[in-house]
Parts: C-alpha cells; sequence; structure tokens
C-alpha cells in the first residue's frame, strides 16, 4: 500500500520569506530519498528541499515565483512509485460498451488494495473495482461490498455490512439480480427508444445466388483460414449501401446530421443467457468477402470467449440484428444502437414458395428466402431513405456475382 | 598366564561355559570392527565407524549370562558385542552400517544405535545417540519386572533381569545418578554394566570421577552391591559376571559392576588417538582381552588348531554377510516419512509395533464412543481427569500413574487424589524428584508392555526430561515401527491467579514441534474426559496438558460424559458458528474468546482446536474460507507459538478466500510475570481479544 507524503516549507530562521526558486522535478516524475526537488530562494541564502522518500511527484501546490510560509505545501509524493495521479473512476458509458465486460486495465487506487477474496469475486462477477464503493477501513472495498453489488446493483450503500439474501416475492418466486451486462442493456434499449421514434420497413430477399456463392467457395475460405457466413454477405452489402446512401451511415444531432467517413458495421453477438454484444468491424467499406469473413471469425469467437477488447466494441456506425439465427422469421422494430441511426433485422432464410416470371411466363418457384427489416430514427431519416437503402442492399444480395471472391 | 585345567575346574559355573563359543563372539565381532574399519569405512560404505575392540569379551561373557525369557538391556553405541551375542544377526548389523534397508532401522539411523524386540528371551530396548540415555529406561524395565510379576502374576518376570551397560563417561551423566538412585530406594532387579576403557573419547575417566574408579567411590552406597574387576584375567571376569547376574536375579538387589577394559580403537572410525602416547597404546594393545583369552585357553581348553578355526569361522562369517549385504538395495526414500506415528494399514488395522505398548501383546482397549453421556452435576476439570484415571486403571491392568506427590498426598494439585489408597503403591506411586528418570522410567515400562502415566509437576520442569521426551516421540521412526512406547504424560500449566517463570509456562508448541507426540490441550472437562482416555487407550505417546485455571474454573465444567467417552485427535469443537470472522482457540483462552465474540455482538465462528497434533486443518480452512477472515488467540508466546503455523497454513490453503490479514493474539515474548497486575497486561484478555475482534471485523 503506498501512502502520500507532503513536502513541506522548512522553517525559517529569522522567521525570512522565501520564495520558489527552480522545481527539479516535475509532476511525473519518479524521485529518490534525499534527492533535490524544488529550490526556495530566502534573503540570505538558496534552500534545497530534498524527496522525503522514495516515490513519484504527483502533485506541484506552488509555482516559481510563489511565496511560501514553513509548514505550507510545498508538493506532495505518492511514495511507493505508483504513478497513478488521484482522478476520478472512469465511468464506463453504456452506448460505447453495452456489455461491460471489465477492462483489461483498471485504473487503480493504491489507497484501496484489493484482497485476493476481493480480486477473485470481481472476476467471477465481470465487475470492475471502479465501479465499487468501499465500506472497508479508508474506503478497502470488502469482499461483501463485491457479493453485495452484484447482487444488488443500483441499490443504495447500507451503512453497517450484512450479509446479502435473496427475498422472496409475493407471489412465492425467487428474485434472479441482474448482472451488469443485463443492467447496462436495460439502461440503453430505453433510453434509445425514449430518445428516437422508431419505424420500421420491410424488404425481403432472394438469397439464390449468395447461397450458390457461399456453396462454390467456402471450402477454399475455409482453406485460407476463414469460415464463410451468410452475415459477411450481408455485412458486404450493407457496407455498399451505406456509402451510397451516408445518410444512413450517421449520428443525430440537434442541429445537424453527422456523417461519417467510416463505415463500422456492429454484428449483434449472443451470449446467451448472459445477455448480447456487438463487437464492429471497423471500416468495413475497404473489406472484400474474404477479408470481412476473416473479421468476422475472429470477432464472434473473441466475444464468445469473453476476449473482446474495448476498441472491439466501439465506434460503430450501424449495426446488423442476426435474430433469424433464433428462428425468428421477422422482427420489428428492432431497437435502434445509439448513436447510429438505423439497424437492419435478419430474419431467418426459408425455403418459401415464390410467383416468378420465367420467359415472360409466370410460375411457381420454391426459393430461398429472408425477411429484412430497417429500423430508422425517424428524426434522421424518412421512409424514403429507408426504402433506398434497403432496396439497395436487396439488390445487392440479389445479384451477387457468380464468382466474386 | 595361563590357567591350569584344574584351576579351570575349580571355578564355580565355569564347568559349563563354552569357550569356544565365547571366542567364536568374540572372533566374529572383531573381524566385524576389522572389516568396517580397514574396508568398508575407506571405501565410504560406512560413515559412522565405532569398533569394539577390547569390549568383546565382556559383553559375551555378560551375554552368556542373560537367559531370562524377560531379560531387558539399556545398551550402548558401543555394545555390538553384546548385541551380536543376544542374537542380532550379523547381516542386520552389517546392513544397519552400511544404511542399506532393513537392517535395524531401514537406514534412518547410524548402525550401533541398536534395538533387538524380542517376544521371548534377552531384548534390547532402542539406543538412543545421547550417553547416558540407557540408564533410567533399564530402570523402568526392571520396575516394569517387578509389576508384571506382582500384578500381572507373569511368573517368567519374577526372575529375569534389567542391564544397564554403559561405558565409564556416562558414569558421570544425569540419566546414571538418576537410574542410581530409583534402583536402589526401590531395591530393583537392575544390573549396571560398565565397562571402563578410562576415556570418554579424549577425556580421562579421572575428570568423570574421583580416581577415575567408580566401582570403588561407590563402595559405600547404600542398597548397591558393588563389583570390580578386569578383562585382562578372562576366567575372573567370566566367574564376576557370573556373580553379578545371579545375584540381581536372585533377589540380591541393584548391582554394578566395573571391569576394566582397553578400548584398542578410537572412539570412532574419525579418532585417531592423538591424546594418548604410543606407550599408552601399546599397554592398551597388550591388555587384549582376547591375547589374554589365548593365554589361558590354549591349549587346555582350546587347541591352538581349534582357536585358529574359530578366528577363521569369524572372519568367514563377516564375509558371508558382507555378501548378502552388497546385494541389499538402499533404503526406499519413499517410506522415510512413514512410522512417525501408529499407522493403519489399508484393511483399517493398526500396524503394530513388534515391542512396545499394551497392543503389541494383543492388549488393545475397547475403543469407546464418541457419544457423550452426561449425567449428573457439574463437576471441575480436575474431578474429570481424576474419575478418567480411575475408571481407566479399574479396566486396565497394565496402567501404571507415578510422579512427584502424586501417590500420598495425591498430587500438587489433587488429580490422583485417593488413586493409591484404591489401586495400591505398585500402581500408583510416587517417584524420586528427577523428572529425566520419571520420564526415563516411562519409557522402559512401556517398551515392556505396560501403559505408564507419568505425571510431570508443572510445564516448565519438563525441561530436565527433555531428552527422554524427545527420544520417547522419535522411538518408533528411529526404528521403523519395531519398537514404540505409547504412554501419557500428564503435564499441569499455564496461568492460575498469578502467573510466574516456573509454574505457569505453556509452551506447548515445544511439543508440536516435537517429533512423534500427540497433544491435548482440552478447555473443559467433558474435552478432558474424553482427550485423555482417547491417549490411555491409544497406541502413541501422548503429552495431556492440564490447565491449571481450568482444573476448577467455572466455565470449564461439565456433567461426566460417560466411562467410555472419547474424543478423537485432530478434530476442532465447533463453539460457535457466525459469518464475519473465524476465531481459532483452545485451552484456556477459549473461554475468554467464548466471552469477547458475545461482547462485541459480531458474528463469528469459535473452534477450540482441542489438540494441536494432529490438529484440525479442514475444519479450520473451511472455516476461514467461509468468513474470509481470521483471529487466533493462544495463551503461549507469539513467536512460533502454534498460531505461526494455523497462520501460515491458512496463508497457503486459504490465501484466495482471505478478505484480510491473518491476525494472531498471544502472549508478548516473555516469560510468565508473577504479579497478577503484570499478568494481566500480557494474557490476552476478554477486552483485547474483543479488539482484535472488532479490528478485524473493520478491515
Amino acid at each position: 500500500m503506498s501512502d502520500l507524503a507532503d513536502v513541506l516549507v522548512p522553517p525559517n530562521e529569522e522567521g525570512t520569506r522565501a520564495t520558489v526558486l527552480r522545481w527539479c522535478k516535475a509532476v511525473g516524475d519518479t524521485v529518490v530519498k534525499d534527492e533535490p526537488l524544488v529550490e526556495l530562494e530566502t534573503d540570505k541564502v538558496t534552500v534545497e528541499i530534498p524527496a522525503p522518500g522514495d516515490g513519484t511527484l504527483i502533485e506541484v501546490l506552488k509555482q516559481v515565483n510563489a511565496e511560501v510560509n514553513p509548514d505550507e505545501v510545498l508538493a506532495r509524493l505518492s511514495l511507493s512509485g505508483d504513478s497513478t495521479a488521484p482522478q476520478a473512476a472512469a465511468s464506463s458509458t453504456a452506448t460505447e460498451t453495452p456489455a461491460g465486460a471489465p477492462t483489461v486495465s483498471e485504473a487503480r487506487d493504491l489507497r484501496k488494495p484489493l484482497s485476493p477474496a476481493v480480486r477473485g469475486l470481481l472476476k467471477e462477477h465481470s465487475i470492475a473495482a471502479g465501479d465499487i464503493e468501499g465500506t472497508g477501513r479508508d474506503g478497502r472495498i470488502t469482499a461483501q461490498d463485491v457479493t453485495r453489488h452484484a447482487a444488488d446493483a443500483g441499490a443504495e450503500l447500507a451503512p453497517a455490512r450484512v450479509p446479502a439474501h435473496a427475498p422472496i416475492s409475493p407471489s412465492g418466486g425467487t428474485r434472479v439480480p441482474h448482472t451488469a451486462i443485463r443492467r447496462r442493456v436495460a439502461e440503453h434499449m430505453a433510453r434509445s427508444l425514449m430518445e428516437a421514434p422508431h419505424v420500421t420497413t420491410l424488404f425481403e430477399a432472394d438469397l439464390t445466388r449468395v447461397l450458390a456463392h457461399r456453396a462454390r467457395h467456402a471450402a477454399e475460405f475455409e482453406s485460407r483460414g476463414a469460415r464463410l457466413t451468410l452475415t459477411a454477405y450481408f455485412v458486404g452489402a450493407c457496407a455498399l449501401a451505406l456509402r451510397a446512401h451516408r445518410e444512413v451511415n450517421a449520428t443525430f444531432h440537434p442541429e445537424a446530421l453527422e456523417l461519417h467517413e467510416d463505415v463500422n458495421i456492429g454484428i449483434g453477438t449472443a451470449l446467451g443467457n448472459k445477455g448480447l454484444i456487438v463487437p464492429v468491424i471497423h471500416r468495413a467499406q475497404g473489406l472484400n468477402l474474404f477479408g470481412t469473413a476473416q473479421r468476422l471469425g475472429r470477432l464472434v469467437e473473441a466475444a464468445r470467449s469473453g476476449r473482446l477488447s474495448p476498441e472491439d466494441v466501439r465506434g460503430g456506425t450501424f449495426t446488423i440484428s442476426n435474430h433469424g439465427v433464433g428462428g425468428s422469421l421477422l422482427a420489428a422494430p428492432i431497437v435502434i444502437n445509439q448513436p447510429q441511426v438505423a439497424i437492419l433485422g435478419v430474419g431467418k432464410v426459408e425455403r418459401r414458395v415464390c410467383a416468378v416470371e420465367v420467359d415472360g411466363v409466370e410460375a411457381i418457384s420454391v426459393r430461398s428466402m429472408c425477411y429484412l427489416t430497417l429500423t430508422i430514427d425517424h428524426r434522421a431519416l424518412d421512409a424514403f431513405q429507408a426504402n433506398a437503402f434497403l432496396s439497395s442492399v436487396v439488390a445487392t444480395l440479389e445479384r451477387w456475382p457468380a464468382d466474386e471472391p | 598366564m595361563n590357567a591350569s585345567p584344574k584351576l579351570v575346574r575349580e571355578m564355580p559355573g565355569l564347568g559349563s561355559l563354552d569357550w569356544r563359543a565365547v571366542l567364536r563372539q568374540i572372533a566374529t565381532s572383531r573381524a566385524l570392527d576389522d572389516l568396517e574399519e580397514w574396508t568398508l569405512l575407506p571405501g565410504r560404505k560406512v560413515l559412522y565407524q565405532f569398533s569394539a575392540r577390547g569390549h568383546e569379551l565382556t559383553q559375551v561373557l555378560l551375554a552368556n549370562q542373560l537367559t531370562g525369557s524377560r531379560d531387558g538391556v539399556g545398551a550402548y553405541y558401543r555394545s555390538r558385542p553384546l548385541l551380536l551375542s543376544l542374537g542380532l544377526r550379523l547381516e542386520d548389523a552389517l546392513a544397519s552400517t552400511m544404511m542399506r534397508a532393513g537392517g535395524m532401522s531401514d537406514g534412518r539411523d547410524i548402525g550401533v544405535v541398536f534395538n533387538l524386540p524380542r517376544q521371548s528371551g534377552a531384548c534390547v530396548l532402542p539406543v538412543c545417540g545421547g550417553v547416558g540415555t540407557q540408564y533410567t529406561p533399564a530402570v523402568g524395565w526392571a520396575q516394569a519386572l517387578r509389576y508384571r510379576g506382582t500384578v500381572l502374576g507373569d511368573k517368567e518376570c519374577e526372575t529375569s533381569i534389567a542391564v544397564a551397560h554403559g561405558g565409564d563417561a556416562s558414569t558421570a551423566t544425569n540419566g546414571f545418578w538418576a537410574a542410581l538412585n530409583i534402583a536402589t530406594t526401590e531395591r530393583l532387579p537392575l544390573l549396571f554394566f560398565i565397562e571402563d576403557n578410562g576415556y570418554g573419547i579424549s577425556v580421562p575417566s579421572r575428570q568423570q570421577t574421583p580416581d577415575g574408579n567408580i566401582a570403588r567411590n561407590l563402595a559405600g552406597f547404600r542398597g548397591l552391591r558393588v563389583l570390580d574387576g578386569d578383562a585382562s584375567d578372562p576366567m575372573a571376569a567370566a566367574a564376576l559376571i557370573e556373580n553379578a547376574v545371579t545375584s540381581v536375579r536372585s533377589g540380591g538387589g541393584p548391582t554394578l559392576i566395573r571391569l576394566v577394559v582397553p578400548r584398542l580403537s578410537g572412539h570412532s572410525g574419525q579418532d585417531t588417538q592423538t591424546y594418548k602416547s604410543a606407550g599408552e597404546i601399546a599397554a592398551e594393545k597388550a591388555h587384549d582381552p582376547l591375547l589374554k583369552l589365548h593365554a589361558q585357553l590354549v591349549p587346555n581348553v582350546v587347541s591352538a588348531a581349534d582357536w585358529d578355526l574359530e578366528i577363521a569361522q569369524g572372519r568367514q562369517a563377516v564375509a558371508d554377510a558382507l555378501d548378502a549385504v552388497e546385494r541389499r538395495s538402499a533404503p526406499d526414500p519413499g517410506r522415510v516419512r512413514r512410522y512417525l506415528f501408529s499407522e493403519v494399514a489399508a484393511d483399517g488395522s493398526i500396524e503394530l509395533q513388534q515391542q512396545g505398548g499394551t497392543y503389541a501383546e494383543g492388549v488393545v482397549p475397547s475403543p469407546g464412543t464418541l457419544h457423550a453421556s452426561p449425567q449428573g452435576p457439574r463437576i471441575n476439570l480436575v474431578t474429570a481427569v481424576r474419575r478418567t484415571l480411575e475408571h481407566e486403571l479399574a479396566v486396565n491392568p497394565r496402567m501404571l500413574i507415578f510422579g512427584e506427590d502424586v501417590g500420598r498426598k495425591g498430587g500438587v494439585h489433587a488429580a490422583t487424589l485417593g488413586l493409591q489408597e484404591k489401586f495400591g503403591t505398585e500402581r500408583v506411586f510416587d517417584t524420586s524428584l528427577s523428572e529425566e528418570g520419571i520420564i526415563g522410567r516411562a519409557v522402559g515400562m512401556a517398551a515392556a508392555g505396560l501403559m505408564p502415566v507419568p505425571e510431570i509437576q508443572f510445564r516448565k520442569y519438563a525441561d530436565p526430561a527433555a531428552e527422554q521426551l524427545n527420544d520417547c516421540g522419535t522411538m518408533r521412526w528411529r526404528t521403523v515401527n519395531r519398537f514404540a512406547a505409547p504412554m501419557v504424560v500428564r503435564i499441569p500449566g499455564g496461568y492460575f491467579k498469578c502467573g510466574d517463570p516456573w509454574h505457569s509456562q505453556s509452551n506447548e508448541v515445544q511439543w508440536v514441534h516435537g517429533l512423534g507426540w500427540r497433544v491435548a490441550m482440552p478447555s473443559n472437562a467433558q474435552d478432558a474426559v474424553g482427550l485423555l482416555r482417547s491417549a490411555l487407550r491409544g497406541n502413541d505417546p501422548t503429552i495431556f496438558f492440564e490447565h491449571r485455571s481450568l482444573l476448577d474454573g467455572g466455565w470449564a465444567r461439565r456433567a461426566y460424559p460417560g466411562d467410555e467417552f472419547v474424543v478423537q485427535f485432530g478434530k476442532a469443537s465447533v463453539l460457535r458458528e457466525g459469518t464475519t470472522l473465524s476465531v481459532i482457540s483452545w485451552g484456556a483462552m477459549v473461554e475468554r474468546c467464548e466471552k469477547a465474540i458475545i461482547n462485541t455482538g459480531i458474528s463469528a465462528d469459535l473452534l477450540d482446536l482441542r489438540t494441536l497434533s494432529p490438529w484440525d486443518r479442514d475444519a479450520t480452512l473451511a472455516s476461514v474460507r467461509k468468513t474470509r477472515r481470521c483471529l487466533i488467540v493462544h495463551e503461549d508466546t507469539m513467536t512460533a507459538g502454534f498460531g505461526a503455523e494455523i497462520a501460515a497454513v491458512i496463508a497457503k490453503d486459504a490465501f484466495f478466500d482471505l478478505d484480510a490479514p491473518i491476525e494472531r493474539l498471544a502472549m508478548p515474548d516473555v516469560p510468565s510475570p508473577h504479579s497478577p497486575v503484570l499478568l494481566d497486561e500480557v494474557l490476552p484478555n476478554v477486552e483485547t481479544i474483543s479488539q482484535a475482534i472488532i479490528a478485524l471485523a473493520q478491515i
């Protein structure tokens, strides 16, 4: 555990005043015991003030030329050598990290060491230490603080520590405390719907050519290290359409629509009962199908094993929701992933009976079809842009070239 | 000089002595010494080498006299000719010095630290490395012979004797004098067999006893018959030895025989004897009993050809033994941790030692019950102890209680009040003021198949007995389960209304760290009954700590739990269950811990360990894993008190469950102070324990 040490102005002989002449070290510098930190000038002499111990200079309170008196604090050292300055714990924004997965490096206040039990519990419950107010001595986070936080997140801290109970509901059932992910998803969804008027338009897409293409190229992609899924085609089609319909790749502001340069497509990924997370394919406009498939594979794998980095879930400009893989034909509305303006829902791919025209003759055909829904923020977009965008997407899919990789 | 055939025939008892057999034994022993000194030691096949050259004749003659079926010998490192003559196989002797598998200790002890377990016929008690440790165990054997004869009706014991075999320097040791006092005041069938070679390594015998002749100095010792002889006259020595043994065997009381012998080698293979002049060494060689024997036997009793034949056969026997031992493997390293305590085989049966304790003779007490049946009013701990001793004396005729003031007075703490009246002076008796003697004789008694229950009057007074206690604890391991000495040593200690450095010491950790001892620290009368009975019916040596402030203390009173109630060693008692922290304690501190927990209102586990060897690691770890915080409270001083061991185990095995550093509260590193004001300052009390609990809960 580190201590803070104040560097004081020493007592003066005959009450002479002193001014700060020169700082020998700057904030953030490492210092060793007895090393000169600052020079004070008096009427008679120049006095060197040494560091009281080994550590890091974290705060300078008197600047050059300031007049200083005996016992005033000139500076503060952190004596263990840790360079973390006292700062407010970073609060994670729900828009950037809806999943709230613990980040690799936590800003750690050295006045609050984490006991072995606390470390284990934080990891187990996927909680960041910075989220918890410690009730132990000197503000230490105790094991009970963590278990209580995990069980009852959002509740007021009780002054006395009592073991967490699972209260029985009036109907005789039990209450399942929310995980961190659940809380964030709940907050995000409610806010998004409240801020943005959601309107949905429905198209259907014939995936015959896409499926054929996939059948032809899947093995080859596999051998080159990328698993070729349908999602890759949707990402590709969306990327193209978002370049053509730039107003859909945007963020709504009260005074302006911010059009984004890069197309960063987030893929809504289910983590079973643990919730959902949206890893992002950055600069999708620059990727061919293979590149997209490769990137997708890596992100989905990382998501499933809990190893997404903060970068992986930030900066999305558009989101695709593959709700169809769970069997759903159609979903509307789909909650927009703020601060985006639209979200694409992909329904289940089904063999359906369609009326087609073959050589001018009407016929019945069985085709592989799926429903696509686009939910838009009607503040930013109208049905006109929505339909134009979705038409582009469908057209790209239905006309997928036979052999383009 | 030659003894004429007429002279030989005139010597009483010697007509039947098989001199060729005597010669053969001497030749074998000497050949073994030659082999080790000249071949095996230089060849690093034997690392610690002790010759008996010059001592063989007297020892072989002694062995010839030890014909009693229950004779027992306390020996020392130069007793090999005696051991070989009593039946130690050459191969086992050599395997022991060459550190091969098997032998007397399976590589665990030096080859001349002997032991020879016997169901019938002279046995040799486990030798110890410390000089003088052989005496009081031999006394114990002698006392056991009398006990078995008079109390158990074992007729064979009535004509058997104990022998304490030692060198001249050993007569200066504490053990020798304790044994002398006990043997003579109790009039025991004990023969002190002293071989005087004039040296204790390099120190001459005149520095051990005035003028170097212990026999002359003890000539006037009341109750002791003293004989003095010289091995350079083999015939006379034989007669004297026969006289000595017969005298003891026929009830003549304790006898000391001193025989001058030359030490024809250094003290050990490492000793070059530079402290002896060339003239001295030459004189010693000239007094070689083998030379003297040759002069007396050849040609009238043994022909020259037969003499040479015996010498040659001795060498051959040793060579054959060497061949056999060379083929033996080194001891199995996988076994080295075994047999510190009594072990249980896979089928649940005990792997019994060959000799020592009652189990080895087929006398296994009833296991008792873990179920307490409290009846009647609460009694204090000392009454509970007394009642338990009384019942176990009644059901186990091999049990005997002894110590200072335990008989007539009934014990300075009244723990044995009335027991001598009820069971007699053979079974409950007072001892001389020698703790070395008390524990030493307990060792001999245990080896003789009894259950000795010695009392050390106050914890601090175990210090003089430390050597015997340590050696008792390691006996099973050193002899690889050939011998063990189960006993229950009752030790009152701890503070009372005042303290002091002599009567109030706790220091139980010394015996936890001491190898081979079980340690019981009851906090209340019920546990005291169960632990004491468990120890009295057990197969391991046990220290039973009777805390002085608990003997009559109110909190410790319980109803008597029944005559079959036992408490398992290594099982803590959970007195309270809680969530915030775990308090681990034992002995007199348990009461204070309970009061402190109630005082603070904090929800806490309270574990009374009850025994420290073994101790309940599982219950302790389970508790700490649950509460994540631990306070250990003990009366013993802080540094390296048993709390340090507990803390280390928790820190390792429950590290990832801990939410706070492990806390210990104990007496500071000072002896117990006499003034109650000072005592109250240093002992953990309800107030300081409460503060520690609160502080720990708030980390």
